[in-house]
């Protein structure tokens, strides 16, 4: 079954995905980190047991190596502070991979969904349910004052991270991108770039937009004012690629056609390059500059242009100018030829 | 005061215990507490010495380090420590995260409008758990949670209410004793506190 970043047919516009997740404690039990191993374990069979019933498959995290873990986190499944524990952990996910529970990560129950496109609302109803199933079977650690107790206070009340990656390729470039950045963290809502650190240094052109405070609004008032920032981003970034697109016409197809020749015919590619030109492959897809033969997703690309993921592509550990290879190798089996003109 | 320690340099930390309401207190030196293992936590090494960037943040909310007069004598109360989790809060002040749920009532006089400032807020208003009508034996089969006597509609009686009153004066109390550093009044107060909210939710 394919996972849910690889669906093609639906539009790949400047919304790139959405996230909803949870943290959940399970009453009288301390909080994970503690926790010795063996109580961890003890919590991690206690869950399964009530979980088992669950239309998802288990992954026991302490059997995996660091390279599947790695790539684990590549798909967003679980954070790289998760990927780099030798702990016991568990973890749950659905055929396609767009519902996840993690099992005694920094809470004892973590659970995510992430989906295509502009999806918070529809992500929220999925883990509601998801969350009053659980509920069925385990008390939650709750107070009347602070709502769900975490692990982080950074977490508490609602226990809710709603995020919405995006897809900036013009926005970012602009003069005052920093200051917005900084103004919007003002507000409660952190934007921040999904790759490299840096906004000078970010790879595809890929922000993410989450909620900071989970405490004192409802979960619904979180996920719509995310939701208001992701759109009003979007509209600004779209209006600057009309823009673009009406005065330099033939200056952007020029840099998508060569970002496209590139990938198809590059025998190396570091993960830098390769996300900045298929950066440019969206941006034209999106505005219709460019036209694929056949269907592809781009932001799947991305996702398994990773280092883990490209040693599980090739079923071997791959040093990092191997990977390179590998990279430019992947990339033309997945890219496919695009309509000339 | 000499160091209860060493018996030579001045005593200028103070340390208070409080486990299960018994108030333990010692004067020590900065260099002995700095090398005692206070009931299996390092702690004393990690307030003096420990300085994560999230720590720093934290400790910059909770407005710490600057004051070094009160850090050394720990008179802010942050020697106290949770009795289920051996979290103190120093460890989380330095970690910033709790330890378990009861980290939450322990620590939240300490941390006072602080939470609102780092969440814009310091209540609750979102979606709340229901209540667990069937558990998992250990034999793995559900067993109804709720059949016999307490049955559902007892949940929001008038009892829950005044109770939940009560303890809203109990930690007002609670919180007037920490501020005057009457810990033993304090851990008083909590535990009635605790009672009370065990009383609540067997009523449930």
């Amino acid at each position: 079954m394919s996972k849910w970043f690889e669906v093609t047919g639906k539009p790949q516009g400047i919304v790139v995905s959405s996230r909803i997740r949870l943290a959940r404690n399970i009453e009288g039990h301390v909080f994970p980190g503690k926790m010795q191993e063996p109580e961890k374990q003890a919590l991690i069979r206690e869950l399964r047991q009530g979980l088992s019933g669950f239309d998802l498959s288990y992954t026991d995290l302490k059997q995996m190596n660091q390279n599947e873990k790695k790539a684990l986190k590549e798909r967003k499944l679980i954070n790289s502070a998760v990927a780099g524990r030798n702990s016991s952990m568990g973890l749950y996910t659905s055929a396609d991979e767009s519902v996840s529970i993690l099992l005694g990560g920094d809470d004892h129950l973590r659970f995510q969904c992430l989906l295509p496109g502009s999806a918070l609302h529809k992500g929220w109803e999925i883990m509601d349910e998801l969350d009053d199933r659980i509920n069925e079977h385990f008390d939650y650690a709750f107070s009347e004052k602070y709502g769900y107790l975490t692990s982080f206070p950074t977490n508490m009340g609602t226990g809710l991270r709603a995020s919405v990656d995006l897809h900036l390729p013009l926005l970012s470039k602009e003069r005052n991108f920093k200051r917005l950045m900084e103004e919007i963290g003002r507000m409660g809502i952190s934007l921040k770039a999904v790759y490299g650190g840096d906004p000078s240094e970010n790879y595809g052109n890929l922000y993410r937009l989450s909620n900071q405070k989970t405490l004192g609004q409802t979960e619904k008032e979180i996920i719509e004012n995310v939701e208001r920032f992701a759109m009003q981003l979007a509209g600004q970034e779209r209006q600057a690629e009309n823009e673009v697109v009406r005065t330099k016409r033939s200056d952007v197809e020029d840099e998508i056609y060569k970002s496209f020749g590139v990938l198809r015919y590059a025998r190396k590619l570091s993960f830098k390059e390769c996300m900045m030109y298929l950066s440019q492959i969206r941006m034209g897809m999106a505005n219709g500059l460019i036209h694929m033969k056949e269907p592809v997703n781009i932001h799947s690309l991305m996702i398994q242009s990773q280092p883990a993921s490209l040693m599980q592509y090739a079923g071997r550990s791959l040093s990092e100018e191997e990977t390179r290879v590998v990279r430019a190798q992947f990339i033309r089996e997945h890219l496919p030829e695009c309509e000339l003109k | 005061m000499l160091c209860e320690r060493c018996g030579q340099r001045e005593a200028n930390v103070r340390y208070t215990e409080i486990v299960n309401g018994e108030v333990t207190e010692h004067n020590l030196c900065m260099e002995c507490a700095r090398t005692l293992d206070f009931g299996g936590h390092k702690y004393a090494a990690a307030l003096f010495d420990g300085e994560s960037q999230l720590g720093r943040l934290l400790s910059g909310l909770l407005g710490f380090a600057a004051d070094p007069a009160q850090e050394e004598t720990g008179a802010d109360g942050r020697n106290i420590v949770c009795p289920v989790c051996h979290t103190s809060y120093a460890d989380f002040v330095k970690d910033s995260r709790f330890g378990c749920a009861d980290c939450y009532e322990m620590f939240k006089l300490l941390m006072g409008d602080h939470i609102k400032t780092l969440q814009g807020s310091d209540t609750h208003t979102g979606k709340r758990p229901m209540k667990c009508r069937s558990r998992i034996n250990p034999a793995g089969e559900k067993i109804a949670a709720d059949s016999g006597e307490g049955a559902p509609e007892d949940i929001s009686g008038k009892q829950t209410v005044s109770a939940e009153e009560r303890i809203a004066t109990l930690e007002a109390h609670l919180k007037e004793a920490l501020r005057e550093e009457e810990y033993e009044a304090a851990a008083r107060y909590r535990d009635e506190i605790r009672a009370l909210k065990a009383e609540v939710a067997s009523n449930e």
